[in-house]
C-alpha cells in the first residue's frame, strides 16, 4: 500500500487546528442564541404555552356554563325602573313643585336574592 | 482530532443544541477532516472544500434546533455538505466529481511491461476511474476510512460501498499490473 497517492488533505496540525478555530468562532453566534433559551421547567412551560391558553379558555367556558342563571344585572335593573324621558320631562314641567330628589333617584326593584 | 471519545455524536450534537460550545467544538473537531475529505471528493481543490466545509457547519449550527437527535447526526451532517459542495459546483459551472454517478466508465491507462510504479501512476489510474469507484479508493484506501464510514458519507449503503471498491481495486490491478496487483 506503500505505493497509493498521498492525502490531498493537508496534514499540518496547525492547519487542521486553525480551521477548527474558524467553525468554532462562526458557530459563537448561533450556539449563544441556543444558551439564551431556557430549557428548565419554565422553557417547557413555555413551549406549552398555546396549549395551555386554550386550556384554559376552555375550562373558563365550562365553568360559565356551568353557573345557575342569575337575574338582570344591576345596570339592566336601572334602565327597567327608571323613569323614560317623558315622563321625567313632565315631572319637570308640569309638576306642581321641582320634583324632590326622591322621585329623580332611581327605585330599583328588590332582586331575586332581596325577595328570598 | 476526537475530543470527548465517551460521548456519541448525538450527545454531543444535544448538547450544542443547548449552547454548549464544547460540546460542538468536539463534535466539529471529530467531524472536520472527514467532511473535507468528503468536500475534496466533488471539488479537487482543498480551498474549495474549506469553502464548503465551512459553509456546511454554518449551516449545521444554523439548523441544529431542527436536527432530530434520535436519528444519526453522521446522516444529516453528511447530507447538509454534499448538498453545500453539490451547489457549490453547479454555481461554479464545474462538473461535479462524484455527480452524475452513473458515468460510464473508462478503461484506466494500462501501464508498458517493466515500468516501475510509481505513486503518480496509480494516481492517473484512479482518475480514469468512475467518480464513485474513484470517490471509495479515495476515501478508504488513501484517507484511511472504513467502508462503513465512507458509506456514510457519500450517503450509500457499506454493500455499495464494498461493491465499488471490489470493482475499482480489480480496474486498478489490471491497469498497474495484469499479472500481479499492486493493491490488495
Amino acid at each position: 500500500m506503500s505505493d497509493l497517492p498521498q492525502s490531498h488533505l493537508p496534514q499540518e496540525p496547525e492547519y487542521w487546528e486553525e480551521l477548527a478555530a474558524q467553525i468554532r468562532a462562526d458557530a459563537a453566534g448561533p450556539l449563544a442564541d441556543y444558551a439564551a433559551v431556557d430549557h428548565g421547567w419554565y422553557g417547557m412551560l413555555a413551549q406549552r404555552a398555546p396549549w395551555l391558553v386554550a386550556a384554559s379558555v376552555a375550562a373558563m367556558l365550562l365553568l360559565w356554563l356551568a353557573l345557575p342563571e342569575r337575574g338582570p344585572s344591576v345596570a339592566f335593573r336601572w334602565i327597567e325602573s327608571s323613569l323614560t324621558p317623558s315622563e321625567l320631562a313632565g315631572t319637570l314641567v308640569s309638576g306642581a313643585a321641582p320634583p324632590t330628589v326622591e322621585i329623580l333617584m332611581v327605585q330599583f326593584p328588590p332582586s331575586e336574592e332581596e325577595r328570598r | 482530532m476526537n475530543d470527548a471519545p465517551d460521548r456519541t455524536d448525538e450527545e454531543l450534537a444535544r448538547a450544542a443544541k443547548r449552547g454548549d460550545a464544547a460540546a460542538y467544538d468536539a463534535l466539529a473537531r471529530r467531524y472536520l477532516r472527514p467532511a473535507m475529505a468528503l468536500a475534496w471528493q466533488y471539488t479537487r481543490r482543498v480551498e474549495d472544500a474549506e469553502d464548503i466545509v465551512q459553509d456546511a457547519f454554518h449551516r449545521a449550527v444554523r439548523a441544529l434546533a431542527d436536527y432530530d437527535d434520535r436519528r444519526p447526526f453522521s446522516a444529516w451532517f453528511y447530507t447538509i455538505v454534499r448538498n453545500v459542495a453539490r451547489t457549490a459546483i453547479s454555481k461554479d459551472g464545474r462538473r461535479a466529481a462524484l455527480a452524475p454517478l452513473t458515468v460510464v466508465e473508462e478503461e484506466p491507462p494500462a501501464l508498458a511491461a517493466g515500468d516501475p510504479i510509481v505513486a503518480a501512476d496509480i494516481e492517473r489510474a484512479i482518475e480514469a476511474l468512475a467518480p464513485m469507484q474513484q470517490a471509495c479508493v479515495r476515501l478508504c484506501e488513501v484517507e484511511g476510512f472504513t467502508s462503513v464510514e465512507a458509506a456514510r458519507m457519500l450517503g450509500v449503503s457499506e454493500g455499495t460501498i464494498r461493491t465499488h471498491l471490489h470493482r475499482a481495486r480489480h480496474r486498478l490491478r489490471i491497469a498497474m499490473d495484469p499479472e500481479q496487483g499492486v493493491l490488495p
